[in-house]
């Protein structure tokens, strides 16, 4: 009888701690970044674009918006200098490096192209 | 027109038609080439635009930030848009395994592609390529154009190759006209003497008169006789043409013993071993002149080329007439152009190398079969088949 309370204490345990682990990404990204982007209208899909517009390539993005949130400055930002006259620089990120990765492709997800440019053939005329 | 008159116009009209025909199909491979890569480079053009225009479309959606982004494209135009690890960002089209992004205008198979790099990378775009089949109605229509002017200008130069040829032989058509009635007139003017001569002699033997000189009238007869065969072969080639053949059952035998008798002063003074093996009525359809003739220039080519006191056999059976010699002999490559007209095995002998080419003509009229086998200093056997008989 103490057995069976035991192992079931356990499972429980084990089972709370998978779903911590599985953490809904898009929610996660809403509540770390764009809940402060939304309420200081950092206009975040247009700032994607210029990283889509200059780099082109996804792990390419990956590795610069990371290297941003690292070390944020005007050097490391894709933005132009005049932008953070209205946008200050944000602190450098206290997130762990597997957290960080799994937001940023959160945020090249929610906000990346694919799928999103639809092909409408006309007649030659 | 002559035989050698067609030969040669012929081998004029092959000539002149191959050389023009060579001359055109370079010609229109060239312009097909050339109109090929005019098409082609149209299309070329057409699809810069349509990459201009795409490209102006990304600068546009890249500014607009809703769920759809809507990209116009002209068919037949297929589309890939790649971005900087050349995964494709929106893509109707499947590219090649040999496809080079860093060649601007490549073919595949049929399919023309354009491949266009922009920068800065709109929507995250580097390579547009863009793809259409190359036109081939308008490439099966040139080559249908072109067949068509070949095939009318074929007509054409086949009709002017043909009095070109005409003019080109002209000289030649003259010079064998003036032979043929140099022949002709000799041969007329020889005719009465000859028969006349001929006549004589046979009276003055049938009279007896020729004693003590029986030799000396042995050899005008031989050389009357000779005359008049030549007379014989003459008219015989001017009217080959014009000829009509009187062909009927011909006892072969007959006529055979009959000629034999009248070579017989020519095989005496020679003085021939004369084996014969005749059968009996042999009959073969001939012309008799036809007959005459392939009879008389077989057995006076054996007795002329003949040795003196040498063999002479002859033979017939109702499937061959076969004459074999002990003269000099003929080597190969003089058998083999043996037969031509002027052309002679022998020119110790006299004659004009006539005999042989109206035996040849004869056998391809009736179509019997002719061997002849031959050895150097061994001496010459003719076999003549009556195949068709």
């Amino acid at each position: 009888m103490i057995y069976q309370r035991f192992y079931m204490i356990i499972a429980i345990v084990g089972l709370t701690g998978t779903a911590c682990a599985q953490e809904n990404s898009t929610a996660s990204l809403g509540k770390a970044c764009l809940s402060c982007h939304q309420a200081q209208q950092i206009p975040s899909e247009m700032i994607y674009r210029r990283y889509l517009m200059h780099y082109a390539s996804k792990e390419t993005i990956k590795k610069k918006i990371a290297a941003y949130l690292k070390h944020p400055s005007t050097d490391t930002s894709i933005m132009p200098a005049p932008f953070f006259r209205k946008f200050p620089l944000k602190k450098a990120t206290t997130l762990d490096d597997k957290r960080l990765e799994r937001l940023i492709e959160a945020y090249i997800a929610h906000y990346d192209v694919d799928g999103k440019i639809v092909i409408v053939t006309q007649d030659e005329d | 027109m002559y035989h050698s008159e067609k030969r040669s116009l012929y081998r004029f009209l092959t000539i002149y038609l191959l050389s023009t025909f060579l001359l055109f199909a370079v010609g229109a491979t060239v312009f097909y080439t050339l109109e090929k890569h005019h098409l082609i480079d149209n299309q070329r053009q057409q699809m810069k635009q349509e990459g201009e225009y795409i490209h102006h479309q990304l600068i546009a959606l890249h500014k607009r930030f809703s769920t759809t982004l809507p990209l116009k494209l002209h068919a037949p135009y297929k589309i890939a848009l790649l971005n900087m690890d050349k995964k494709p960002v929106a893509s109707n089209l499947s590219l090649p395994t040999s496809f080079h992004l860093d060649t601007e205008y490549q073919i595949d198979n049929g399919t023309l592609f354009y491949t266009r790099k922009i920068e800065p990378y709109y929507l995250g775009v580097v390579y547009i390529v863009l793809a259409t089949p190359v036109d081939e109605a308008a490439l099966s229509k040139l080559r249908e154009n072109i067949l068509l002017f070949m095939f009318a200008a074929g007509i054409f130069f086949v009709i002017l190759g043909y009095f070109l040829g005409r003019l080109f032989i002209a000289p030649m058509r003259d010079a064998i006209g003036m032979m043929n009635r140099f022949i002709q007139d000799t041969t007329h003017e020889l005719n009465t003497p000859v028969s006349t001569i001929l006549t004589n002699l046979e009276l003055i033997q049938a009279l007896n008169k020729c004693n003590g000189a029986k030799e000396e009238m042995q050899r005008i007869e031989i050389a009357s006789k000779t005359i008049s065969r030549i007379y014989d072969d003459l008219t015989y080639l001017k009217l080959n043409h014009a000829y009509h053949r009187d062909i009927r059952p011909l006892n072969i035998s007959a006529l055979l013993q009959e000629r034999i008798a009248y070579f017989s002063a020519a095989i005496s003074a020679k003085q021939l071993q004369l084996k014969t093996e005749i059968a009996d009525d042999v009959v073969v359809p001939m012309d008799q002149d036809d007959a005459l003739r392939l009879i008389d220039n077989l057995l006076s080519n054996a007795i002329k080329y003949n040795r003196t006191g040498g063999d002479l056999r002859i033979a017939l059976s109702q499937e061959a007439l076969r004459i074999v010699d002990s003269g000099e002999g003929m080597d190969e490559e003089t058998l083999k152009r043996v037969h031509r007209r002027f052309v002679r095995a022998n020119s110790s002998e006299g004659g004009f190398g006539i005999g042989l080419d109206i035996v040849h003509q004869v056998i391809h009229n009736y179509q019997f079969d002719i061997t002849f086998r031959s050895k150097r200093h061994e001496g010459t056997e003719v076999i003549i088949t009556w195949s068709s008989a």
